[in-house]
């Protein structure tokens, strides 16, 4: 299958491991200085996550540029909090209990009030959902990766994938709940 | 009656929160002028791009000689997508590193009991038992070595996806009940689903055990 693919894709539509680190690691620095507020660690959380990428380049580098962007931030934001899980001696459910503040909305204030109320629904769950959970959730129902893909990426067991993908799903509803989406 | 999500719905969401966060990301100008990285960083990195390039390199050297065996298998090859038609009642479609399943279009009951492992193979001790508001349930055992055993159940209306690499399909037919068990053949663990006789609940269940041991516990599943 993988010899079918390759011989069908076109070379230029992959992108080289140098575009994606010119294109994202500013972006990936930036949300792991978000999280861990310190330089040496934000950039140990970035030389990881490239790491984490290039073990599975060959998966990853067929993704649009914006959708790997988006990868980046994620595998990203999992190690910063790695880092944090170590430095803070966090128990597992801490972990995935970790709610990130929205930095948009603290930079721009302004784009946040214009938004639609939709958006605002979405970004209060954004806001409320473990960043754990969303990320699993996302590698998931956004990206399709399996659960196998999932575990390699994140670094975690795929019964850690199982649970996370439970609990995410659990509180994904009742976020929606509170927000008067669904009953 | 409350009900867990299902693939479809949180799909939609996902997509949804993911462009928002997309959104959200400051542009590289802006970034630049915010942040000035190591020169170690930079070494490293630069260090890293090199080994990326050259595995990269090689890996294109053995690819243009496996092409011209691969052009006569080209012919052969299943294109992304199979449909498997009327598998006992379910509706089947396999990708290329899953499988989906509806076993049924319309929930019989939208209440399910909560269930239990009434045998689990030597070793192991519940580390987790979950039941959702009568439409879903989660029991996890570990055993001594932390390899995991699994149980998840929901209504049967819900589709499923199987993950299907590195691991071979059978279906069995046993005590009425037609079981998908696909075995693991490049993975630690087998993957086994089926719908329940009555028609009103899905099971999952993983783990590294033998065939003959799904079988024994699934057998063993009690209310």
């Amino acid at each position: 299958m993988l010899i079918y693919l390759s011989i069908l894709e076109n070379e230029e539509d992959k992108q080289s491991f140098q575009q994606i680190y010119e294109e994202n690691h500013l972006k990936m620095y930036h949300v792991a200085f978000h999280i861990l507020n310190h330089q040496m660690d934000a950039e140990n959380a970035v030389h990881d996550a490239f790491l984490k990428l290039a073990e599975h380049f060959e998966k990853y580098r067929k993704l649009p540029q914006k959708e790997m962007t988006a990868l980046c931030v994620h595998i990203t934001k999992n190690k910063a909090i790695d880092i944090v899980r170590r430095v803070s001696h966090l128990s597992r459910e801490e972990v995935e209990n970790l709610v990130l503040v929205d930095e948009q909305r603290e930079r721009q204030p302004q784009v946040y009030l214009e938004q639609t109320e939709e958006q605002k629904q979405i970004r209060s769950i954004l806001e409320k959902l473990p960043e754990i959970l969303k990320i699993t959730l996302e590698l998931k129902y956004y990206y399709e990766f399996n659960n196998r893909e999932i575990a390699q990426t994140l670094g975690v067991t795929t019964k850690t994938v199982e649970m996370r993908l439970y609990r995410g799903k659990i509180k994904l509803r009742e976020l929606l709940e509170n927000e008067g989406i669904i009953e | 009656m409350k009900e867990l999500l299902n693939d479809m719905q949180i799909k939609e969401w996902m997509e949804r929160i993911h462009q928002l966060e997309l959104a959200g990301i400051p542009s590289n100008e802006e970034l630049k002028s915010r942040y000035a990285l190591s020169d170690s960083f930079h070494l490293k990195m630069k260090k890293m791009i090199e080994k990326v390039n050259k595995r990269e390199r090689k890996s294109q050297f053995l690819k243009v000689i496996s092409m011209t065996a691969a052009a006569i298998l080209l012919v052969f090859t299943i294109l992304n997508s199979k449909t498997v038609v009327n598998a006992a009642k379910s509706i089947i479609e396999w990708f290329d590193t899953y499988v989906s399943f509806k076993f049924v279009e319309d929930a019989k009951e939208m209440r399910i009991p909560q269930y239990t492992l009434n045998y689990v193979p030597e070793g192991y001790a519940e580390v987790m038992n979950e039941y959702y508001d009568g439409t879903a349930g989660m029991i996890v055992y570990e055993h001594e070595d932390k390899s995991p055993l699994t149980l998840e159940y929901g209504i049967s209306d819900g589709g499923i996806n199987v993950d299907n690499e590195g691991v071979e399909l059978n279906i069995i037919q046993e005590n009425g009940l037609t079981i998908y068990f696909f075995e693991a053949v490049s993975q630690e663990e087998s993957i086994v689903t089926w719908l329940s006789e009555d028609e009103t609940t899905v099971f999952t269940l993983v783990g590294g055990e033998s065939k003959e041991e799904f079988l024994r516990i699934i057998k063993n599943i009690g209310k």
